[in-house]
């Protein structure tokens, strides 16, 4: 779903506009996002109903979406509930994964981008282990940490480690060079080119990397959480709910994970794309 | 290295804004051979002065002026400004490139003010308003880059290296990315800014025509390893018209002169 807006040039939006937009669009749709769903759903519906597919392994969308209100349910109100819970434990677990990677792996990305020595150091370091899929850590990481929120969080970083590392180096390094010697002509020094040229230049990169980062960490929580969830967390529920053939509870946890992955993508990165990437008209700078 | 006394041959050296003694370029190719750029170029700009830098392609006419700006060193000899060797960038110099080089995350006006809120200079606000009057972005100075056409970005550029009032602007073959009704037009209208700065300027192009309607003096380098072959003044009053006679003599003498340069290249 894309809407091109064309603005006067000279009439960029403050940032909290930006996410206003993106989020407006978001919930409000477009016609063109929700129908082509909505007409899945109905088709589904049916051939649910009719008993065209097995309502057992696939239950029609009105069952799952009732199941799912009674998931939101507790005695104590909607905040209370098992769903809540589950989604509250997930999201705690990315962010706590994905802030840290954000932190460290920002740093060490944009000095390998600045220093050849740190560079060629980790490069050959980040060039190996990065193929290794997230979810083949785990074993290991439960030996090491237990089921635990920790080995969760762990693999949840591991995850967001690399696109990070990757692209936030890139982004330094795809800076020209005349871009540093008409800024060094001008009067700055080591610091201020770093301040004032080498991070606004990167700055597209970087924030593709964090969103690569974020939907991929997002991915790699739900297989971690299914092995070693826990008792918590979104991937546990729709796990354990297959040993009571509770495919309706498995389907309405899929349905949650999508959507607050949506959320997540679309609603808090993509704003921040456009006003850095769109606004400036480049994705790099050289 | 002996060298013969040259201020004998050069003058009392305070007359000269910019100075090449004997300076010489190579370059090591990927696989260790060296390629000998700049062969021996010894050469004086006075202050005030237009200088335009013609000559074959890989002559080192850029490369020259990269010394100039303290990005590259000589492999030989020295360059001077105002009598102190080069020896790193600064904010005494300005320089436009070819591909405008605009910091693509700041507005016209942040471009145009980097150098000059770096340095810290006070009190420029008049100034800078009538730069961009001057250069004709007036009404664009909240826009980014990748809104304006080629022309209007090179003019940003052009403000921006004029904006901390340097004592020298180096620019590298500046209107070589513009279509020719734009260079024609920008040429016009550069004439007119420096006109009103009277700063330095050395202007390095491959194009005759542009060389002999800005400059005061036509520096002609010879094709690999370059020298000085001859230099060319050109005492036409400005603007100048391209179908003077006086303009299309001197135009047929520097362009068979820069042919049998670039022959030598081409072979």
């Amino acid at each position: 779903m894309s809407e091109i807006q064309i603005r006067r040039a000279g009439e960029p939006r403050s940032l909290s506009a930006e996410f206003a937009a993106g989020f407006g669009q978001k919930v409000l749709g477009g016609r063109r996002f929700v129908s082509p769903i909505l007409i899945v759903l109905a088709v589904w519906e049916l051939s649910a109903r009719t008993g065209l597919v097995n309502a057992v392994l696939l239950p029609p969308p009105s069952a799952i979406f009732r199941n799912m209100g009674r998931l939101f349910q507790s005695d104590t109100g909607f905040w209370n509930s098992l769903l809540v819970e589950h989604i509250e434990v997930s999201l705690m677990r990315l962010l706590a994964g994905y802030g840290l990677a954000a932190v460290l792996c920002t740093v060490l990305g944009l000095l390998m981008g600045v220093n050849r020595r740190i560079y060629a150091f980790f490069d050959p370091i980040v060039t190996v282990i990065m193929p290794i899929p997230s979810l083949a850590w785990v074993p290991i990481v439960i030996l090491w940490l237990g089921m635990s929120n920790a080995t969760i969080i762990f693999v949840v970083f591991l995850t967001a480690m690399f696109p990070i590392i990757y692209n936030s180096a890139a982004g330094v390094r795809g800076i020209s060079k005349k871009h540093l010697w008409a800024a060094e002509l001008m009067g700055a020094s080591r610091r201020k080119i770093f301040f004032k040229v080498l991070l606004p230049g990167a700055m597209p990169h970087v924030i593709t990397g964090h969103i690569l980062a974020v939907s991929l960490a997002w991915r790699a929580l739900v297989g971690a959480e299914m092995l070693a969830g826990a008792g918590l967390g979104l991937g546990y529920m729709i796990f354990d709910a297959r040993t009571f053939m509770d495919t309706e509870t498995v389907y309405a946890g899929i349905m949650v994970i999508a959507v607050l992955g949506l959320v997540i993508e679309k609603g808090v990165f993509r704003p921040l794309q456009r006003f850095t990437i769109e606004r400036w008209g480049t994705v790099r700078t050289g | 290295m002996n060298m013969p006394n040259k201020n004998a041959k050069w003058g009392p050296a305070t007359t000269a804004k910019v100075e090449a003694r004997s300076v010489a370029k190579t370059f090591k190719r990927d696989r260790g051979e060296e390629v000998a750029a700049i062969g021996d170029i010894s050469l004086s700009i006075g202050e005030g002065e237009f200088a335009a830098f013609i000559g074959p392609s890989g002559c080192g006419k850029s490369t020259l002026l990269y010394m100039v700006a303290g990005f590259e060193k000589p492999t030989g000899g020295e360059v001077r400004m105002n009598g102190h060797v080069i020896d790193r960038p600064r904010p005494d110099r300005g320089i436009v490139f070819q591909e405008y080089v605009l910091f693509p995350w700041l507005t016209v006006e942040g471009n145009i003010r980097f150098g000059v809120d770096l340095q810290n200079q006070p009190d420029v606000d008049a100034r800078i308003e009538h730069l961009i009057k001057l250069v004709g972005l007036r009404g664009f100075e909240q826009a980014y880059p990748h809104t304006l056409s080629g022309g209007m970005q090179q003019r940003v550029a052009i403000a921006r290296a004029l904006a901390y009032d340097p004592e020298l602007l180096l620019m590298d073959e500046p209107f070589g990315s513009l279509d020719a009704q734009t260079k024609r037009r920008m040429i016009k209208d550069f004439i007119t800014v420096w006109e009103e700065t009277k700063k330095t300027v050395i202007f390095v192009t491959h194009s005759v025509e542009e060389a002999l309607l800005l400059a005061d003096k036509v520096y002609l380098f010879s094709a690999r390893p370059s020298r000085i072959k001859q230099v060319f003044s050109v005492d036409l009053p400005r603007p100048r018209d391209i179908s003077e006679p006086s303009f299309i003599d001197i135009q047929r003498e520097l362009l068979a002169s820069l042919d049998e340069e670039v022959e030598k290249m081409m072979g």
